[in-house]
């Protein structure tokens, strides 16, 4: 594998933005975290992440909120939604993500579906590229 | 003569009597004078009447004392007639010689053969005739004629003077005979006493030998009853009734025969009289009261029957009209009393009605009312039957069942009751309280109440209450020969005589029926007994509907309250949930911190580290507090239901597959006994899936603790519930020992748990979810053995699903 992918996680408690980093770093992703949507806006253009984890409940700008306009710039950076709510499947706001997975101390569901999405978005890349 | 004229003065200038016994003085002396004259044996004078109808013996001597007033000759009779008649004297040595002359045994005429009469002539009018009688066979000479002629003309004058005001006497007699009938009717209202005067003062006055008053009835138009009734029956009476009696009543006019046999257009009068007949109505303000009726006016000791007189037509008509404006005065004031009576009985009627209204809106409870209706009918102020029951229609088995009954059981316990009940009012005389606070239990406990509670009437059968429910009308049963055989059942087990049913109408329907006799006072039930309980009937029917409605709303009331209750239960769920899910989201980033950590330090930690097993617990509790978390938030944020057609077997057998595992570790056996013919459910799956599988942990670990010696066995069934619309029944039994009591209180509140692990959010929220699906949950707590759950959720309607 050449370069590893990149991973920038959006959540506003540091402790879980540790945990997140060592675990995803550990899963062999190169990993950035922003600590609110400003934040996230300023880190995307430099460190251009091949995926956004994304914390909905967030001081100031909500995730949902960053979502919307993050879409309007990036139609294509997939993005991963996290939170405590399983029932935000209802908001059609959250369509513009790629995935939504419910938070748990357990991050084995969140990795696996970060997998997921980076393969999707591969494959869709190779495809535009053919 | 000038011996006679000088020996005889007229008797007032040396009478000193009063003037009514002047007549008789001066017809005495007239005899005297003419007994001496003309030296005969016997002397007599006959008056003839006002009429000139009658010869009336008024003076003898040598005759009869009796003889006087008594004999009276009608008209035409005898050679006295014929001396009136030709104002010529008569003379007879043999008074058999002469055809017309006629013996009066009576006043002892046989006696004499000889005779000689001559006119006592007033202005060339008859006004009498005086005779002498020798019992020697005499030859009367033209001198003793002439001799007794002067005796007759010089008395003429005074005695024509003294009739007159004997006659005149005898009116006033009459007139005050009338005034005494007046008085003596007005002093009475028995219309029997006032006919009885009438008949006796008939006779006072008159000498009829038949008298009869026929009385008009109510309508005053029919002649009824005719007094008095030793006179013949109706049958005998009624060609006289309707001859001359019916045609005065019409024409009121007075009918006066002479003599039935010349002249007589009326058929039928022979029964009643042989000569004469008056006929008068009784007339009062136009109108005919009666009609009274007198014949054969008799002479008196000859026992001839002569024609009555025009006085004495006169006198009847005054006392026609006396009776008449009695007899009417009598009719008003009858009318008046039984107006009086009704009106009492009326107002009495409705004081009953008030008070029985009255204490049945104080009563809330049926068998509170059904009390006070019996105790109404039954007591000497309400209705005062000795016996009443109640039965009621019971739609679904078509039969009138004996609800209540309310009667003395033996004669002894009604003459006690009764007692008790006077004194009791003695001392509280409100009808509405005596009847509210009548004791329930003796009541209750009577055998007459068992005998009641005991009787079913078919109402599609023969029988008289049936008849009265299904008519709607009230009866009375007096003629036991018209009573079928149901009817003789119920009458011997009843053991009574006759009695009265009177339905109970609701709106118009039928709901039952009240029954009561008299079997202890042997009182005969009247028409307006009847009627009464008829109105008695219908606001006690109210009265009894109303508590219906009463005892129905309260059953809705209660069922209202349940579903209130657990209405606040869901709102507590609610409101609960939104507080939790608040907490949950703020606990959920430090937990997921905390366990995410945990889980890095036993990856990263070298497994022989106590260390691990500490991180380990962490792992484990963070993973049930997290189960705790995601179970409020489920509770309190319900995914939108998706339906569809499920198989609720498949469904099942997937879910306990699932913890196959766990039931082998903990060695539980699992039954399945499943229906192949459940028709499919209507369900969200997963909603479903989600409660059987609560409900299965549940039961494992009910079963978890190992002091039981008893084989552990979960047991899952199923079987289609058919009924108005079909539903599947899914029953999850344990061998868990089941739910003490106060827990078993407590399974379905939130956060209510007895498991150290458990959430107590488990089984409210598959109660909500079963709630969601038209479905119930129900469950059978066995102590000591386990519980079992039982849910039924409906099945997929073909037929809506067409539509």
């Amino acid at each position: 594998m050449a370069d590893k992918e990149k991973i920038l996680v959006v959540d506003d408690e540091e402790n879980i933005r540790l945990l997140y980093r060592e675990e995803l770093e550990e899963a062999g992703y190169e990993v950035d975290t922003a600590k609110d949507a400003m934040d996230a806006a300023r880190k995307i253009p430099e460190f251009k992440p091949d995926l956004v984890t994304l914390d909905i409940k967030m001081p100031g700008m909500d995730g949902i909120e960053f979502l919307r306009k993050f879409r309007e710039k990036d139609k294509s950076t997939p993005v991963v939604l996290c939170t405590a709510y399983a029932d935000y499947k209802k908001d059609f706001k959250i369509w513009a993500s790629e995935a939504y997975v419910v938070k748990s101390f357990n991050l084995d569901r969140l990795k696996d579906t970060i997998r997921e999405v980076l393969d999707k978005s591969q494959e869709k890349r190779e495809e535009q590229d053919q | 003569m000038q011996n006679i004229d000088a020996k005889w003065r007229t008797p007032w200038l040396s009478g000193s009597e009063g003037p009514e016994r002047y007549l008789t003085n001066l017809l005495d002396y007239a005899v005297d004078a003419a007994m001496e004259t003309t030296g005969s044996d016997a002397c007599a004078i006959l008056l003839v009447d006002e009429r000139r109808q009658t010869l009336t013996l008024k003076s003898c001597k040598g005759l009869h004392d009796t003889a006087t007033s008594a004999v009276r000759l009608p008209k035409g009779k005898g050679a006295s007639w014929r001396i009136v008649r030709e104002k010529k004297s008569v003379a007879l040595s043999d008074v058999t010689s002469d055809p017309d002359f006629i013996l009066i045994p009576q006043a002892g005429e046989e006696r004499y053969v000889s005779m000689m009469g001559v006119p006592i002539l007033k202005d060339d009018d008859c006004i009498g005739v005086l005779f002498v009688e020798d019992s020697e066979k005499r030859e009367y000479t033209h001198e003793d004629v002439k001799a007794l002629e002067h005796v007759a003309e010089k008395y003429a004058n005074s005695i024509n003077a003294a009739w007159d005001f004997e006659r005149l006497n005898e009116k006033t007699r009459s007139l005050s005979i009338l005034n005494d009938l007046n008085h003596i009717v007005s002093a009475t209202n028995n219309l029997r006493e006032i006919v009885n005067h009438l008949l006796h003062f008939t006779t006072e006055l008159t000498c009829a030998r038949t008298r009869i008053i026929w009385l008009t009835d109510e309508s005053n138009e029919v002649l009824t009853k005719h007094f008095p009734e030793s006179t013949g029956d109706d049958e005998w009476m009624a060609p006289v009734r309707n001859g001359i009696v019916t045609h005065v009543a019409r024409t009121h006019e007075t009918v006066r025969i002479d003599d039935i046999h010349s002249a007589n257009p009326f058929e039928g009068l022979d029964r009643v009289a042989s000569t004469s007949v008056l006929c008068h109505p009784l007339v009062f303000e136009d109108r005919v009261k009666g009609v009274l009726l007198l014949a054969d006016r008799v002479t008196g000791l000859g026992d001839y029957c002569v024609a009555f007189s025009g006085e004495e037509a006169q006198m009847v008509e005054s006392l026609s009209q006396t009776a008449a404006q009695a007899i009417s005065r009598v009719k008003v004031y009858q009318k008046l009393e039984k107006a009086v009576e009704d009106n009492q009985a009326k107002a009495n009627e409705l004081s009953i009605l008030f008070q029985l209204g009255m204490a049945m809106q104080r009563t809330v409870s049926m068998d509170d009312l059904l009390r006070v209706i019996l105790s109404c009918v039954t007591v000497g102020k309400g209705l005062g039957f000795n016996r009443a029951i109640l039965f009621f229609l019971n739609e679904t088995d078509g039969l009138l069942h004996g609800t209540m009954g309310l009667g003395p059981d033996t004669g002894d316990d009604a003459n006690r009751i009764w007692s008790d009940i006077n004194h009791e009012f003695g001392e509280q005389p409100d009808l509405v309280q005596w009847l509210l606070n009548r004791d329930p239990y003796e009541i209750e406990n009577s055998s007459f109440n068992a005998l009641a509670k005991s009787l079913t009437i078919p109402m599609d059968g023969k029988n008289i209450v049936a008849h009265a429910v299904n008519t709607k009308t009230a009866t009375c049963v007096k003629n036991l020969r018209s009573l079928t055989e149901q009817d003789y059942d119920l009458i011997s087990k009843l053991n009574c005589q006759e009695f009265a049913v009177a339905p109970l109408v609701a709106r118009n329907m039928p709901i039952g029926a009240i029954l009561v006799d008299n079997s202890f006072n042997r009182k005969p039930i009247t028409e307006s007994d009847l009627k009464l309980l008829v109105r008695f009937a219908a606001p006690a029917a109210w009265g009894i509907e109303n508590i219906k409605l009463v005892e129905r709303l309260s059953v809705v009331n209660k069922e209202m309250l349940e579903i209130d209750r657990n209405m606040a239960q869901i709102e507590r769920l609610s409101t609960l949930g939104e507080v939790s899910a608040e907490m949950a989201h703020e606990i959920k980033n430090p937990l997921v911190t905390i366990g995410g950590f945990a889980r890095r330090l036993l990856r990263k930690m070298p497994s022989s580290k106590a260390e691990v097993k500490y991180a380990s617990i962490i792992v484990q509790e963070v993973e049930r507090l997290e189960r705790l978390l995601r179970n409020t938030l489920d509770v309190s944020r319900m995914a939108p239901v998706k339906k569809e057609s499920a198989d609720l077997n498949r469904l099942v057998r997937e879910a306990l597959d699932f913890y196959w595992r766990m039931l082998y570790e903990k060695s539980i056996q699992a039954n399945y006994r499943l229906s192949p013919d459940l028709a499919p459910v209507f369900i969200d799956q997963a909603q479903i899936r989600q409660v059987v599988i609560n409900l299965i942990l549940n039961s494992i670990e009910a079963m978890s603790c190992d002091r039981h010696d008893t084989q552990k066995t979960i047991t899952i069934e199923t079987e289609p519930v058919k009924g108005d619309q079909e539903k599947a029944l899914l029953k999850i039994s344990d061998t868990g020992g089941g739910i003490t009591e106060l827990d078993f209180d407590n399974i379905f509140n939130p956060f209510f748990t007895t498991k150290p692990h458990g959430t107590g959010l488990g089984l409210p929220l598959c109660k909500k979810l079963i709630a969601t699906h038209q479905g119930s949950m129900k469950i059978d707590n066995k102590l000591g053995v386990g519980v079992t759950f039982s849910i039924t959720l409906p099945c997929c309607d073909l037929s809506k699903k067409l539509q």
